[in-house]
């Protein structure tokens, strides 16, 4: 409220806007003039409301718009004013100090009443929203209409907009309590009760009950200007209405299509994508919050104990693209763990020893596989299956990598070293075998065929080929014995038989530089001394020994198991091989090379004599060992008996 | 801003003898008075609601509008068939009322004002009404309203007419419904309502054991 000191309410005729300072703003006044039955009360007709004025001011203040004060002369204005400050106040004691010091006070009782109800919160807080406020208000109602179609609104714009509508609110409830308060208090005239139960604590305490009483006056129909002016708004509101529900309806049209098209898209792009062998579930996308579809294609169901990874991605629609895209689902939070690129892939390299120097000189390297290569044609990158398949890849290779880590450890007296967390070595004679896990890398990928192709590319090549049947055998026995066991026990250890990947290859390798060895041994302690005698292999039937009675099966999924994993028996088979030395006139000495667990190596030698009688069947773990025995059978029993 | 209250049942007595209240239109006051008692009410639970730091679900909010506009309309169609009785009565203090203590009071309750807000909706409405009362001639005014009523009436028509023609619910097009009227008598999709969704569907275990051994 402004002051308006009374030494210039003169000046008041010049501003409008500055208000006499009454308990209550004039504004509101107008209208509650006198019970006088012509008073239409009717906000636009001021010039009735004046002759009204002219007429009542002296006896009633209310009658008063504040809009006639300035028009007043001084000796009917102070009057006014003296008897809105009360009986017994003095014109001559009003002064700008005491004036500021009541409107520092009543502020504060205004706060204390708004405490008291909130019924009559308006005459402090909605006051102030007067004339020069008025011109925003109308914005504001357009305002969240026109915010709406902005695709996203700021925190800023969300606050604001709430905020619009609490204080809309405010003044909905104030309007709706303050009708409510009245009607009330007029109708506890007559219906005491019903009265009571809906006035406020506030009024009750202030005004007693029937105190407002109604004169009935002849009905006055609507004037024409009334009713057109009634119809104006109305027709105006109508046409805001339509065209806000236009454009409500316009876009809602529009999201709803463009929603639909997108569903549209992504099941029909699921069903067209996915088969039966796929597993499929509903799944939260975490990074969107999205509900989704899951798509498993990690190997658990195929018998890997993998536990690293779940191996499931989420199926998202990327609306750019018009593709699917199969994300995994634990790659976001992997990467944000900075535990390094998600997508990782195994590359074997062979070093070949360079003689009498202490260095090895790369020899071999495995490719890239196709699946990690940019496809040539974008569709094809886009591909769903494609991109499925690649993450199948990565996964298998990331197991495979696991289970070489954890079989590793147990090798690292035969030479196996493990680097770091992705990479390993395993060192022979003369070469060195490294298996490393590679980051899926742009720069990996576009520069995968820059190398000149080496000799031992090959070799890697199939080691790796080999490593990944090998762990396919793995899964295979797994689900063996998941299947056997079910019925007998639920405890199902995974792989309570360790992995079986570097050691088999490994044996091959060192087999070979085993018998290098043991034929050198032999040469040099047994064929070089002894004159005619020959070497031959024995062709041994252990094999056949070695295959597991078949089952009694009446699961012809298990047979099929044991059929596959029988295929790889040749390879995870421990080596051996007999060979035997045919000594002219003194029997002959059989060597047995084989191996425990793929990396050691034992010798068996047995001595027979020219009568068929063993001298000797003894074993050896150690070469140097079996050098000095050779020797020492030989020149005990071959070259002495043969002297003599 | 206090009032004696030993004197008010007084007063209130004698008041009850020395006014006549018969023009107060009791059946008319009580009819919008619990119209309005309700709005209120309304409207002060989604002003909190709103108020508070976090907002309820939009679809909470949305309900509680939904329930406010009903019951404004409510009160609308209350007033509208009062409204002759209403604006044929006019109501004034009578000598029990504080007028001196509690003039403010008294004036906030009598005001028949629009309040500014109010005010300017109006004058904007106006505005977009897009009729200049300056300029047009009163029988123009009065025709374009007419034509205006007549063009709504027709809009309304062909809307339900429109609204007639598809089907809002179920999984059928209304053309469907209408060539097979069984398609649309019951609700075919049925969303799993039940919360006793086992937690692993598919026990891996029994699923190989009949695989295994027979069921």
């Amino acid at each position: 409220m402004t002051n308006n000191p009374p030494d210039q309410s003169s000046q008041a005729a010049n501003h409008e806007t500055k208000r006499i300072p009454l308990a209550i703003d004039p504004n509101f006044m107008k209208t509650t003039s006198s019970a006088l039955p012509t008073d239409q009360s009717d906000d636009n007709d001021k010039s009735q409301n004046g002759t009204h004025q002219n007429a009542t001011t002296g006896q009633s203040l209310v009658n008063n718009p504040y809009e006639m004060f300035g028009s007043m002369p001084l000796d009917q204005l102070i009057p006014v004013i003296l008897q809105s400050r009360g009986i017994g106040s003095k014109f001559a004691d009003l002064s700008e100090r005491v004036l500021s010091e009541e409107i520092a006070n009543d502020a504060e009782d205004m706060e204390h009443v708004k405490n008291l109800d909130e019924d009559v919160e308006m005459d402090s807080s909605d006051f102030p929203a007067n004339a020069d406020q008025e011109a925003l208000k109308p914005q504001q109602i357009e305002g969240p209409l026109a915010r709406e179609e902005e695709d996203q609104m700021t925190q800023e714009q969300f606050q604001q907009l709430k905020n619009s509508t609490v204080q809309s609110l405010n003044l909905s409830v104030n309007e709706a309590s303050l009708a409510l308060e009245f009607v009330s208090l007029l109708l506890s005239s007559v219906r005491p009760s019903a009265a009571n139960a809906s006035m406020s604590p506030f009024l009750k305490n202030a005004v007693p009950t029937a105190s407002l009483n109604a004169e009935k006056i002849p009905y006055e129909k609507a004037t024409e200007s009334e009713i057109v002016d009634k119809k104006l708004t109305t027709r105006g509101w109508k046409l805001r209405s339509l065209e806000e529900s236009r454009v409500l309806l316009k876009d809602t049209h529009k999201t709803l299509e463009a929603s639909l098209r997108k569903e549209q898209n992504y099941w029909s792009k699921v069903s067209a994508n996915t088969s039966k062998k796929d597993v499929i579930f509903k799944m939260k996308d975490q990074e969107t919050g999205e509900k989704s579809l899951g798509l498993k294609y990690g190997y658990e169901d195929s018998g890997s104990s993998y536990k690293q990874e779940r191996g499931i991605a989420i199926l998202r629609y990327n609306a750019n693209k018009d593709a699917l895209e199969a994300v995994p689902a634990e790659k976001q939070q992997f990467e944000s763990m900075n535990r390094g690129p998600f997508e990782k892939f195994m590359r074997v390299r062979i070093f070949t020893k360079i003689q009498e120097e202490d260095d090895y000189i790369l020899s071999g390297e495995t490719a890239l596989d196709d699946l990690l290569l940019a496809a040539d044609n974008s569709g094809a990158e886009q591909n769903i299956r494609r991109q499925i398949s690649k993450l199948q890849f990565l996964i298998f290779e990331k197991e495979l990598m696991y289970h070489l880590k954890k079989e590793s450890e147990t090798l690292i007296s035969y030479g196996v070293t493990l680097e770091n967390e992705n990479k390993i070595t395993v060192e022979f004679p003369t070469e060195k075998i490294e298996f490393e896990m590679m980051n899926l890398t742009d720069e990996v990928i576009l520069n995968h065929q820059q190398d000149a192709p080496k000799t031992n590319d090959r070799k890697a090549a199939l080691i790796l080929v080999m490593l990944r049947m090998l762990l396919v055998v793995m899964y295979k026995k797994q689900i063996r014995k998941k299947l056997l066991m079910v019925a007998h026990s639920k405890a199902v250890h995974p792989f309570d038989n360790e992995a079986l990947l570097l050691r088999p290859i490994m044996g091959k390798f060192r087999h070979e530089n085993y018998l290098n060895l043991l034929q050198k041994v032999i040469k040099t302690y047994v064929l070089d001394v002894v004159a005619n005698s020959v070497v031959t292999e024995i062709p041994s039937d252990y094999r056949k020994q070695n295959i597991p009675v078949r089952r009694e099966t009446y699961d012809k999924h298990i047979t099929k198991l044991d059929d596959e994993i029988t295929l790889f028996d040749k390879i995870l088979q421990l080596p051996r091989i007999d060979l035997k030395v045919e000594l002219p006139g003194s029997g002959k000495i059989e060597f047995g090379l084989e191996s425990s667990n793929y990396c050691n190596a034992t010798t068996s030698v047995k001595l027979v004599d020219a009568s068929n009688a063993t001298i000797f069947d003894t074993r050896f773990s150690n070469f140097k060992e079996l050098e000095d025995f050779l020797h020492f059978i030989v020149s005990e029993y071959v070259t002495e008996g043969k002297q003599e | 801003m206090s009032d004696r209250p030993g004197s008010a049942p007084a007063i209130n007595a004698s008041s009850q003898e020395e006014f006549n209240f018969q023009h107060v239109p009791a059946q008319a006051l009580d009819a919008v008075r619990m119209r309005l008692a309700q709005l209120t009410h309304s409207l002060a639970k989604l002003k909190d609601e709103m108020a508070k730091a976090d907002l309820p679900q939009w679809y909470s909010l949305q309900m509680q509008v939904s329930v406010i506009l009903t019951q404004l309309q409510s009160l609308t169609t209350t007033l509208h068939h009062f409204e002759e009785l209403l604006d044929s009565t006019i109501v004034y203090p009578v000598g029990t009322f504080p007028t001196t203590a509690h003039e403010g009071l008294l004036t906030t309750l009598l005001r028949k004002k629009n309040i500014p807000e109010a005010e300017s909706w109006i004058h904007d409405a106006k505005e977009t009404a897009g009729i200049d009362l300056n300029t047009m001639s009163s029988d123009d005014v009065k025709k374009c309203l007419k034509d205006d009523e007549e063009v709504t009436k027709w809009a309304l028509g062909f809307l339900k007419q429109e609204h007639s023609n598809y089907a809002f619910r179920g999984l059928h097009t209304s053309q469907e419904i209408s060539e097979n009227p069984t398609l649309g008598a019951y609700d075919e999709y049925q969303p799993s309502v039940s919360n006793n969704i086992p937690k692993q569907p598919f026990d891996v275990d029994s699923i190989l054991k009949i695989i295994h051994q027979g069921a």
